[in-house]
């Protein structure tokens, strides 16, 4: 019994490392059609306490976002999910305007953003960018693992205001914010010092109003004439030490501003993302017991090189083509399925149109929970198909189908 | 056999302690209460300096604190003569409140406590609690003393606040420096747009938005004080309080 007790405290009050950020959480059709991150890149891998890391890439906001599910048109937020501020973000911009307040965005076009962290805390973290929707919530990126060695000690972050203060953010006004709040309960303390003094309280003087209620009198007559200056006095003080601290703060901070809260304007002519090929998803479906998902294609290629598909894109997850290129996971939980993508009837020549089949397979259907789409009142797959030309060039498309379960 | 003198002595003994115990117990009950539902329903108005505004947190939550002290302050009025609850609740509420973010908000998430430091509640109280020795009235209590509690929650904060308000250059925008605490300082799950701050609107009167809001609050605070000692009163008058 005395180890249960122990055991069940230690799960209890012993706070653990946070590993996750809920990315898997969400709905697989949230995850697949609504922001789909690519070329991300989190690094370097390992810094110094004081160090900068960088969270830059791509991402596209789906063409096919549900449409109960309020989308990047209303408000959003570039964000950074990691545990807790182990990092400060020093800057934030996406297609090179600064994030560091909400904006809006638009549905199916591509945008390129860029964090800039600066190292705070020792420890391993994992680092996610994050889109903050409102009213949807938060749309997580790619993760990797970030060291950070040295001592917190060695942090700094100061900033100068216009006035030439200069903020340590660390500790900030932390001294007035002290002062303050120690007179305050020193004020609060005495007043309350006056009456608590007076012990026992509580019952001589329950019974001296019952008393004074039975004989048909006002029960204010156990208000003495000291208690009523001395609450006179606490009242003079108090206001005269608001009225201090006002004056003195009015001093001490002459010209303030309110929060800021204002939206950020993205330039409103952005094109939308073309490619060289136009592709139409013949059907799709996924056979449960292989962990296989299918799709037939039609591809049609505009453009002047020979194409081959080297990657599906869906909720993070990267199916590679082996054939076409290499990419491994950078670390453990790096979602890479690195010979994940089998393509038949796989190359398709300039100007040429043809019906390709591809296979997804890989085991992270099941631990990225892509599968329960099965459970989803609407189960629509979506994501984005990379295919590489043999002139180096990259066309992406995206692409979105029903998906039917095949249970045998 | 124990003397009438002993047993008196016994008495008043066990009298003291009561005494102090019972005390213990309601303030830490209904301070725990406060703090409880502060927490889970205006908690980020109260320590997160880039949500001290100019609009709402002059008002909502000091609207809000007001309930429990206020319904407990008319029971101590009404059974001890006793113009001690608000500030005891208060004053523990703010205890309580420090212990919290500097455990939770400091210790564990590792957040700066110049970015989550306490608002200052107490002197509002001692205003009612002294209000209401000085008129013993429950109507001029609610009209001046609660009053006093919605107006002058900015000014007894602006000593710790204002700093906060100085503009910075950063990256070519300008913010206040609580701005710039809440873009450094990550928080995963509260973005930028979830404050629920001032925003351009046209109703602030122009640069009137402090005072219309400290008028507003004070007008908001005393119809508070009112229902709540009505509620505290009602409390105290069951039967099994009574029994109590």
């Amino acid at each position: 019994m005395y180890r249960l007790v122990v055991l069940v405290l230690a799960l209890t009050v012993i706070p653990f490392d946070g590993y996750a950020h809920g990315e898997r959480a969400q709905q697989a059709t949230t995850r697949m059609r609504t922001i789909i991150w690519y070329d991300i890149e989190i690094g370097p891998a390992s810094v110094l306490v004081g160090e900068m890391v960088t969270v830059k890439g791509r991402f596209r906001t789906s063409t096919n976002w549900p449409e109960e599910i309020p989308s990047v048109e209303g408000r959003v937020f570039l964000n950074v999910g990691t545990a807790g501020p182990n990092f400060v973000r020093l800057a934030a911009n996406i297609d090179g305007v600064s994030a560091v307040q909400s904006t809006s965005l638009e549905l199916g076009k591509d945008y390129a953003f860029e964090i800039l962290m600066k190292a705070r805390k020792p420890g391993r973290f994992h680092v996610h960018p994050i889109l903050n929707v409102k009213d949807s919530g938060g749309m997580v990126g790619p993760g990797r693992w970030v060291e950070i060695g040295g001592s917190a000690d060695d942090f700094e972050n100061s900033v100068e205001t216009m006035f030439g203060r200069e903020v340590n953010l660390e500790t900030f006004n932390l001294d007035v914010i002290a002062t303050w709040h120690v007179v305050w309960f020193v004020v609060g303390g005495a007043w309350l010092f006056y009456w608590l003094r007076q012990r026992p309280l509580l019952v001589p003087r329950l019974r001296a109003v019952e008393q004074v209620e039975s004989e048909g009198k006002d029960a204010d007559v156990l208000i003495s004439q000291t208690d009523v200056k001395v609450a006179i006095g606490f009242l003079m003080v108090t206001l005269l030490l608001i009225i201090a601290g006002f004056t003195w703060a009015e001093r001490d901070a002459p010209t303030t501003i309110p929060l800021r809260t204002a939206k950020i304007n993205m330039p409103a002519d952005k094109p939308y993302p073309t490619s060289n090929i136009k592709v139409v998803v013949d059907k799709a479906s996924y056979r449960i017991p292989g962990r296989s998902f299918r799709m037939q294609l039609s591809v049609e290629n505009q453009g002047p090189a020979t194409l081959q598909l080297g990657e599906f894109l869906t909720a993070n997850v990267r199916f590679i083509n082996p054939a076409v290129k290499t990419v491994v996971p950078l670390d453990e939980h790096d979602l890479v399925a690195s010979d994940g993508l089998r393509v038949n009837n796989g190359s398709i020549a300039p100007g040429e149109t043809k019906v390709i089949e591809v296979f997804a397979e890989d085991a992270l259907w099941e631990t990225q929970r892509l599968t329960r789409m099965i459970n989803d009142p609407d189960s629509v797959i979506a994501g984005l198909l990379f295919f590489y030309g043999d002139d180096g060039s990259r066309e992406i498309v995206e692409v979105r189908s029903q998906m039917i379960p095949v249970f045998d | 056999m124990a003397s009438p003198a002993d047993r008196l002595a016994l008495a008043r003994h066990l009298e003291r302690n009561v005494d102090l115990i019972l005390l213990a117990v309601i303030i830490f009950a209904v301070a725990g209460a406060t703090i409880f539902v502060m927490s889970v329903t205006i908690g980020d108005w109260e320590f997160w300096a880039d949500w001290k505004d100019r609009r709402f947190w002059p008002l909502v939550p000091v609207a809000a604190l007001l309930v429990f002290p206020a319904g407990l302050a008319a029971a101590f009025w009404s059974r001890f003569r006793l113009p001690i609850s608000c500030t005891a609740v208060v004053l523990l509420y703010t205890l309580l409140r420090w212990v919290s973010v500097y455990l939770n908000f400091h210790l564990f998430g590792g957040y700066p406590l110049s970015f989550v430091w306490p608002s200052v509640f107490i002197p509002l109280a001692i205003i009612v609690d002294c209000t209401l020795l000085i008129t013993r009235s429950v109507f001029l209590t609610g009209l001046i003393g609660a009053f006093l509690w919605g107006l002058l929650v900015y000014p007894a904060n602006w000593p710790l606040l204002a700093a906060f308000h100085e503009p910075i250059m950063f990256n070519g925008e300008m913010l206040t420096t609580a701005d710039l605490l809440g873009f450094e300082y990550i928080r995963t799950g509260l973005p930028e747009y979830v404050r629920q701050v001032e925003r351009s609107l046209l109703r602030t009167f122009g640069d009137a938005v402090t005072p219309l809001t400290a008028v507003f609050a004070g007008f908001v605070c005393t119809l508070v004080f009112y229902v709540s000692w009505a509620v505290g009163l009602l409390l105290n008058n069951q039967a099994w309080i009574k029994k109590i």
